[in-house]
């Protein structure tokens, strides 16, 4: 295993609503070595998607402490974690979340622009990647031109077209057919196994479970179960 | 960049009203183009109204005139004061004035006789040619009178008609005579519509027994000099004498004129604020409907700044969209009522603002700050009614904003 990318200790999040105090992680210890393909599973409520967001730094635990990369997150300004997000992780959410005015191609794009790489570089990074994820035909569609599939497919290749360190993916498969989240698994695997990106999802689906390395079984805030898996 | 083409992507997203809230700004933008020249041309009108048409650039009395008028409170020479001036480049006129009453028929009038030198005054000012009808004087015809406006209304006096006229001539006697009307002039100004009566100074001088001197020098300053640089050379030859600018004769038309851009800037303002309302309105909604999509941004590693920038490029691309709207169509009715104007002629006879006369045709007048300025508070009022929404956008929280629907 690589060297670590994630550590959450004691980390705990708890959310306010109407005044009434909602836990949703209650004390979570994780590590994640670079290269892992991880997935986190556990019964609605239970704090996967809290975890994700921490972890990507989209949310601040109550207490606790959240490193990525050995960089403690509660020492960062917004505009920091604004440029660790664009530099060092991808996201893959359930819904795509794909820019509505952009087309595909600029999409895939619009991470290499924030981060200021020069146009010949870009064009020659967010083309092979289109074409590593099946979309180089139609790369000048707009999100609503595309399906679903196809549209996490462009949110894939956005996620890793700037090889960040890590990969968030929030039930990636969720909506899509089976067919479709067969080939999007592919399509990661290949991406964690040729470009050593390292993946943490989270997940319901049993295909995903099954595919990962490694599954975290999450329940009520904590987590239960950690299971190397064999492939 | 990446984010002018976003922006103008969004704006085309919703066409309709992007395209409502741009020719509102348009619009406004127009109209206030318009008005902004028209209040220039108005201003513009009064002052060249104000002096050239009777008052003059400056004006020289004997001490104490002007606080008490009198009929011996005499300029002595009056020819060669106007021969100087005329030969220091200035253009001048010398006036004699007298009361008494005038009478066509049953009607009388209290009138004021005006002596002046036909020729001088022709030079001087623009009286001669602001004839409502009939002809100016002529130093050959003495007996020929021209009456201001209402004056001619109360002795129902047309041209070519004879009006008596009575007074006190300055040695004691009396002075009365028959004139013929020869013509009427339109308006000038309260004083001169009401009880101007115009002679040649011969005629003032025969009829009032005056046989010289005069009550006023009336100066009109080149257009390419500077009336307070004129000022010095004036007094210098009007030495002893009273010498006041028209600024200082009607002080009232004078602040009026000057703070005339003190009553555009209000009008402007809450013209504006209307738009204000309508962009704050525009890009509020245009940020609620987006909050997602900033959540994604955000995500993504887009700062605040840029969310903000974004917002802002936004409504700054519909602004140049409406400033080029606005100009294409606000510039060019400016300058057609620079050359047409607005005839207000079927709303009044006639009006006057401070007791000087305007013209009855509005015209506007055109000039780069009557259009700058405008455009300016457009882009000031866009800025300020985009700013909260901007901020708002900024400021999200990109958790909240990825899971808002």
């Amino acid at each position: 295993m690589g060297s670590l990318i994630v550590r959450m200790k004691d980390v705990i999040k708890t959310y306010q609503l109407d005044g009434v105090s909602i836990p949703a992680l209650r004390g979570l210890n994780l590590e994640v070595s670079a290269g892992e393909f991880t997935a986190i599973s556990g019964p609605s409520g239970s704090g996967k998607t809290t975890a994700l967001n921490i972890i990507g730094a989209l949310d601040t635990p109550t207490s606790g402490i959240v490193e990525v990369e050995g960089k403690d997150l509660s020492s960062l300004s917004k505009t920091e974690l604004a440029k660790m997000r664009m530099n060092r992780i991808g996201f893959i959410f359930q819904a795509y979340n794909l820019i509505p005015v952009l087309t595909a191609y600029e999409n895939a794009e619009f991470v290499l622009v924030l981060r200021g790489m020069p146009l010949m570089q870009r064009r020659e990074k967010v083309q092979a990647i289109l074409e590593e994820v099946g979309m180089a035909d139609m790369m000048d569609r707009r999100p609503d031109q595309l399906s679903g599939g196809q549209q996490q497919r462009i949110a894939i290749a956005r996620a890793v077209v700037a090889e960040p360190a890590l990969v968030l993916a929030d039930e990636p498969t969720a909506n899509v057919d089976s067919k479709t989240a067969d080939s999007l698994l592919d399509l990661m695997e290949h991406m964690n196994k040729t470009h050593g990106v390292t993946f943490v999802f989270s997940t319901h689906d049993p295909r995903v479970m099954n595919r990962s390395d490694r599954l975290l079984v999450l329940r009520d805030g904590v987590i239960t179960e950690d299971i190397l898996q064999k492939k | 960049m990446k984010i002018w083409r976003m922006a103008f992507r969004n704006i085309l997203r919703m066409k309709r009203r992007s395209l409502i809230t741009t020719l509102a700004m348009a619009f406004a933008l127009g109209i206030m183009i318009v008005y902004s020249c028209l209040m220039d041309g108005l201003v513009h009108d009064m002052e060249k109204n104000a002096t050239m048409l009777e008052m003059g650039h400056v004006q020289i009395h004997a001490p104490g005139y002007l606080e008490s008028p009198s009929i011996y409170k005499r300029i002595e020479d009056p020819e060669s004061l106007v021969a100087s001036l005329q030969n220091a480049g200035f253009h001048a006129s010398y006036r004699l004035f007298a009361s008494g009453l005038a009478a066509r028929g049953n009607a009388s009038a209290g009138v004021q006789f005006r002596g002046v030198d036909p020729t001088l005054e022709s030079d001087t000012t623009r009286l001669p040619h602001h004839l409502l009808e009939g002809k100016w004087l002529d130093e050959k015809e003495p007996k020929n009178v021209v009456l201001g406006k209402r004056l001619a209304q109360t002795l129902s006096a047309k041209v070519s008609d004879e009006i008596v006229v009575v007074s006190q001539a300055s040695d004691g006697s009396i002075a009365n005579e028959l004139y013929i009307v020869a013509g009427i002039l339109k308006s000038v100004g309260e004083i001169v519509d009401r009880s101007g009566l115009f002679m040649t100074v011969s005629a003032f001088r025969e009829l009032m027994v005056m046989p010289e001197g005069s009550h006023e020098i009336v100066i009109a300053v080149p257009p390419e000099q500077e009336l307070q640089d004129a000022l010095p050379a004036i007094k210098k030859i009007a030495q002893g004498l009273d010498v006041k600018t028209w600024e200082q004769l009607n002080p009232a038309l004078a602040e009026m004129i000057n703070s005339a851009d003190a009553f555009l800037i209000p009008l402007i303002v809450i013209t504006y604020m209307a738009i204000a309302i309508v962009i704050l309105n525009a890009m509020l909604m245009a940020v609620f409907e987006r909050i997602h999509e900033y959540g994604v941004m955000k995500a993504l590693g887009v700062g605040p700044f840029s969310v903000f920038r974004l917002v802002l490029i936004e409504a700054f691309i519909m602004t140049h969209g409406a400033a080029i709207l606005g100009l294409a169509t606000g510039v060019p009715l400016a300058f057609y009522l620079e050359t047409h104007g607005i005839d207000l002629g079927i709303f009044a006879q006639g009006a006057t603002i401070s007791g000087v006369a305007i013209d009855l045709v509005w015209r506007s007048l055109v000039s780069v700050s009557s259009i700058l300025m405008p455009l300016i508070f457009l882009y000031i009022l866009v800025l300020l009614g985009t700013m909260y929404p901007a901020i708002k956008a900024a400021r999200l929280k990109p958790v909240d904003a990825i899971h808002h629907h």
